[in-house]
C-alpha cells in the first residue's frame, strides 16, 4: 500500500470513523455534565463551521456554468448576464454590509442594506416561483391523476376526503367530512408513514453502519 | 365532445384556479373554522407551561413557505409574548434568520431589536440568536451546548451580555422547542437529537406537504403538538384571539375552500373523460 | 431620500415580480426567464453571506475565539475551504478531508437518531397501543382505531418483506399493506394540495393587501400587463438571429494518385 493511497484514500476513512464512534460512544455513554460530553459539543460546533463553505460549492459551480455560456455568447447569454450580475451586485451589498457597520460586528444579515434586498426582491422571488405550483397541481388533477386501477382510486378517494375535510367548507357541507379526515389522519395515514418510517430507518442505519466502517465510499468521490 | 373537455387548454385551468382562489379574498365567505385536535395540543401545552419558561422558536423556512409558516409563526411569538414567556428564536435554515427578524418585528415592534424586553429575563424576554450552520448537526450541537455552538446573537452581541442567554446552556433547560417546519433540517430532526436524548418536549407548525410525515411523531407522543399548514395557522390564531390577536386568514381559508372545491372538481371531470373515452373505446 | 422610496420601491418589485412570474403560465417569455434567472443569482450571492455570518458568528465572534486571539479556530475555517479542491483534478483529494469529518459526525447522528427515534419509539407507540381504543375522542363511539393500526402496520411491514415471495398469508398481507400505503399517500396527496394553493393565496394576498400611504400592489397589474405585451410583441417581431452556416471542414486536398510503379527490375519470360 503506498503512501499516496494511505494519505488520498484510508486516511479520510479513518477520519470518518474514528469522528463517528465518539459521536456514538457520547449518545450512548457519556453523560450530560462531563468533560468527555463537553469535548464532543466542542466537535459538532467546530464540525459546524467546517461544513458551512460547501455551499460554496454550488455558487462556484454556477458562477463557472454562467460565466462560460456568458464570455462564449452561449444559448441565452442574456439571461447568464443577469445571473452573474445578480450574484455580483448583491455580493457587493454585501461587502458593504460586512465592511461598514460596526454596529453589527462586520456581520452581513443584520444589517439594512443586505436585508432590504432579501425582504423586497429574494422572498418575492422565491414565494412567487413556488406559488406557480398551485396551478401546475390543478392541471395535473384534471389531466393526470386518472383511476386507471384500484389503488390510485384509494388514493384519490382519500385524497378528495381529505382535501374535503380539512378545508372549512367541507364542516360546512357535512361535519361528517371534518371527522372522516381525522380519521384518515389518524389511523391509515399514522400507520402507513409510521411502517414506511420504520423501514426506512432500518434501511438508513445500515448504509451509515457501511459508511462508517468504510464499506460505502461513494461520498468521498471518484477513486475512493 | 369528452376528448374535447379531456383536451381544454391548461391556459383556462389556471384563469379558473385565479379567479376562484381571488374571489374569496376580496368577499370573504365567513366559513366557520372548527379547531381540530392537534392545534388544540399545541395551543394547550403552550398554556400549561410555567410562565418563566423558555421556548425556543425554530425558523426552519424558505420564504417560499412564508405563505403558511409566517401567520402561525407570528402568533406562536404573540402567544409566548402574552403569556410572559421568554423567547429565543434561531433558524437552522440560511434563509429562517430574516423571516425570524420578520416575526419578531411584527409582534415587539418596528423598533426590534431595540425594545425593552430584548436580552432580559422578564416576562416577554426575547433573545434572537439566528442563523445556525450545520443542519442537522447544528441541531445535535445546539441540544448538547447552546453556548459552545454559537455566543452571539444575531446581532454580534455576545450571550454574555444578554441575562435571559444564562437561563440557555442546554436543551434540558428549553421549555418547550418548537420548530416551524418546511423540510429538513426540521422538527423530525429535533425530535430526532433533542427530544430522544434530552427528553425536551418538540412542537411544531409545518407546511400542509410535510403533514403527513410528521404525523406518526404525534401520534407518539413524540410530538405535543402539530398546527397543520395554513388551516392549522387559522385555527390556532382563533385560540391565541383571547390574548389580543388579530387573526387574519379568515377570508385565505375560505379562499383555500373553494380552492380544495375545484381541484375535486377537476379530478372528477377528468376522470369521468377519462371512464367515457375508456368505455367509447372499449365499446 | 431613500428611506422615503424604499417602501414604494418594495411594492414595485414585489408586484413587479410576482407578476412577471406568473407571465410563464400564459406562455414562457424572457420576462419569466430573467426573474428565474435573477432569482439564481440572489440565492447565491445570498447564501455566500450567510456562509460569511456562519464562520464569523461561530468561530471568530464567540467569545474565546479568534476574536479573542485564540487562532486555532483558524484550522476549521480553513479545513471548510479544502471544500473548493472539488474543482481541481490533481489536488482534488484534498476535497476528501472536509467531506470525512462531516461525514462521520453525519453518519453517526443517522444512526443514534434513527434508531431512538424513528425504530424503537415508532414500534414501542404501536405496540403500546391498548386493543380498545379510539384515537380521537370525537369518534370515542368507535374503539377499533388502535387495532386497526397495529394491523396496518404490520401489513405495510409485510409489503416490504422480499425474503418471501408473497404468496399465500403473506401476499393477502402484502395486498392490504398496498392498499393502507395508498391510504397514506392520498392524504399526502391531499395535504400536498392544500399546500400548493396556500402558496398562491399568499401570492395573492401580497397583491391584494399591500399597500403604503395609499399606493396599492395592484397597481401595477396593468403596468406588468403593458410590459408583458410589449416584450411579446418584441419577440414577434424581431428578426431571428441570422442563420449562421455551420462552418465547413477545412478543403482536403483531392488524394494524390498512387505513386507509379516502378518497373521490375526482373527480366520478363519471353516465350
Amino acid at each position: 500500500m503506498s503512501t499516496v493511497a494511505i494519505v488520498k484514500r484510508y486516511i479520510p476513512l479513518l477520519i470518518t470513523f474514528i469522528i463517528g464512534f465518539v459521536i456514538v460512544l457520547d449518545f450512548f455513554f457519556f453523560g450530560p455534565k462531563t468533560a468527555e460530553h463537553d469535548a464532543v459539543s466542542l466537535l459538532k460546533a467546530t464540525v459546524d463551521v467546517i461544513v458551512a463553505p460547501a455551499a460554496l460549492i454550488g455558487v462556484v459551480t454556477l458562477i463557472r456554468h454562467h460565466g462560460r455560456i456568458l464570455s462564449k455568447r452561449g444559448k441565452g447569454w442574456p439571461f447568464s448576464t443577469i445571473v452573474i450580475l445578480a450574484v455580483a451586485f448583491y455580493g457587493l451589498i454585501g461587502i458593504y454590509s460586512a465592511l461598514s457597520t460596526t454596529e453589527y460586528k462586520n456581520l452581513v444579515l443584520p444589517n439594512p442594506a443586505f436585508s432590504w434586498y432579501y425582504d423586497n426582491a429574494y422572498a418575492h422571488l422565491d414565494a412567487a416561483i413556488f406559488s406557480l405550483l398551485a396551478f401546475f397541481i390543478a392541471s395535473a388533477a384534471y389531466r393526470a391523476f386518472k383511476m386507471r386501477t384500484v389503488e390510485a382510486a384509494v388514493l384519490l378517494v382519500v385524497g378528495s376526503l381529505v382535501m374535503l375535510g380539512r378545508a372549512p367548507i367541507g364542516g360546512a357541507i357535512w361535519p361528517g367530512f371534518t371527522t372522516i379526515q381525522s380519521w384518515l389522519m389518524a389511523v391509515p395515514n399514522t400507520a402507513g408513514f409510521r411502517a414506511i418510517l420504520i423501514g426506512v430507518a432500518l434501511g438508513a442505519i445500515s448504509l451509515a453502519l457501511r459508511q462508517l466502517i468504510g464499506v460505502e465510499r461513494g461520498y468521498l468521490g471518484p477513486g475512493a | 365532445m369528452w376528448q374535447k373537455i379531456e383536451r381544454v387548454d391548461r391556459r383556462i385551468l389556471y384563469i379558473l384556479v385565479l379567479i376562484l382562489v381571488s374571489l374569496p379574498l376580496w368577499f370573504p365567505i365567513g366559513l366557520p373554522i372548527p379547531v381540530s385536535s392537534t392545534t388544540k395540543a399545541f395551543y394547550n401545552t403552550i398554556e400549561a407551561l410555567p410562565a418563566n419558561s423558555v421556548v425556543i422558536f425554530s425558523y426552519d423556512y424558505a420564504p417560499a413557505a412564508q405563505a403558511e409558516l409566517q401567520p402561525m409563526a407570528e402568533a406562536g411569538l404573540f402567544h409566548a409574548k402574552s403569556r410572559g414567556l421568554r423567547s429565543v428564536l434561531v433558524a437552522f435554515w440560511p434563509q429562517g434568520a430574516p423571516l425570524a427578524v420578520t416575526a419578531a418585528k411584527k409582534v415587539y415592534g418596528d423598533a426590534f431589536p431595540n425594545v425593552n424586553e430584548y436580552g432580559k429575563d422578564i416576562a416577554g424576554g426575547i433573545v434572537l440568536i439566528g442563523y445556525i450552520p450545520g443542519g442537522a448537526i447544528g441541531m445535535s450541537s445546539f441540544a448538547s451546548n447552546v453556548w459552545a455552538t454559537i455566543g452571539v446573537d444575531h446581532y454580534g452581541k455576545t450571550f454574555a451580555t444578554l441575562p435571559l442567554m444564562n437561563r440557555v446552556k442546554t436543551a434540558s433547560d428549553f421549555g418547550v422547542f418548537i420548530d416551524w417546519m418546511a423540510g429538513t433540517p426540521g422538527a423530525i430532526q429535533a425530535v430526532m437529537y433533542m427530544h430522544g436524548p434530552y427528553g425536551v418536549k418538540v412542537g411544531t407548525g409545518a407546511t400542509a406537504v410535510s403533514i403527513p410525515e410528521a404525523r406518526p411523531y404525534y401520534s407518539g407522543g413524540q410530538l405535543f403538538g402539530l398546527l397543520e399548514g395554513l388551516a392549522g395557522a387559522s385555527e390556532y390564531e382563533s385560540l391565541v384571539k383571547g390574548y389580543g390577536w388579530t387573526p387574519t386568514l379568515l377570508a385565505p381559508m375560505d379562499a383555500q375552500s373553494l380552492g380544495h372545491v375545484l381541484i375535486i372538481i377537476f379530478v372528477i371531470i377528468g376522470n369521468i373523460g377519462f371512464v367515457a373515452s375508456k368505455m367509447k373505446g372499449g365499446g | 431620500m431613500l428611506d422615503v422610496i424604499a417602501p414604494y420601491l418594495g411594492i414595485v418589485f414585489g408586484a413587479l415580480i410576482t407578476l412577471f412570474v406568473y407571465s410563464f403560465l400564459w406562455k414562457e417569455n424572457p420576462l419569466s426567464r430573467a426573474m428565474e434567472h435573477l432569482f439564481i443569482g440572489l440565492a447565491a450571492a445570498y447564501i455566500t453571506g450567510t456562509v460569511y455570518d456562519a464562520a464569523m458568528k461561530v468561530a471568530v465572534l464567540t467569545p474565546n475565539r479568534l476574536a479573542a486571539g485564540n487562532l486555532i479556530w483558524a484550522l476549521p475555517i480553513l479545513i471548510g475551504f479544502m471544500y473548493l479542491f472539488f474543482f481541481t483534478k490533481k489536488y482534488f483529494w484534498l476535497y476528501r478531508f472536509p467531506v470525512s469529518i462531516v461525514a462521520g459526525i453525519g453518519v453517526a447522528l443517522v444512526i443514534v437518531g434513527n434508531i431512538q427515534s424513528n425504530f424503537v419509539a415508532q414500534i414501542s407507540a404501536t405496540v403500546k397501543l391498548p386493543l380498545l381504543g379510539s384515537q380521537d375522542p370525537a369518534w370515542s363511539w368507535f374503539p377499533l382505531d388502535n387495532i386497526l393500526i397495529i394491523l396496518a402496520v404490520l401489513t405495510v411491514l409485510s409489503f416490504f418483506f422480499f425474503t418471501f415471495e408473497h404468496k399465500g398469508p403473506l401476499g393477502i398481507s402484502a395486498r392490504i399493506g398496498r392498499y393502507v400505503m395508498m391510504a397514506a399517500f392520498g392524504s399526502a396527496y391531499g395535504f400536498t394540495v392544500m399546500a400548493r394553493i396556500s402558496l398562491l393565496i399568499g401570492r395573492l394576498r401580497y397583491l391584494y393587501e399591500t399597500q403604503e400611504e395609499g399606493f396599492w400592489a395592484y397597481y401595477l397589474i396593468p403596468v406588468a400587463i403593458v410590459l408583458m405585451i410589449i416584450v411579446a410583441y418584441w419577440e414577434r417581431t424581431r428578426k431571428p438571429p441570422a442563420e449562421v452556416p455551420p462552418a465547413l471542414p477545412p478543403a482536403v486536398p483531392p488524394p494524390a494518385a498512387p505513386p507509379e510503379e516502378a518497373p521490375s527490375r526482373k527480366r520478363k519470360k519471353t516465350s
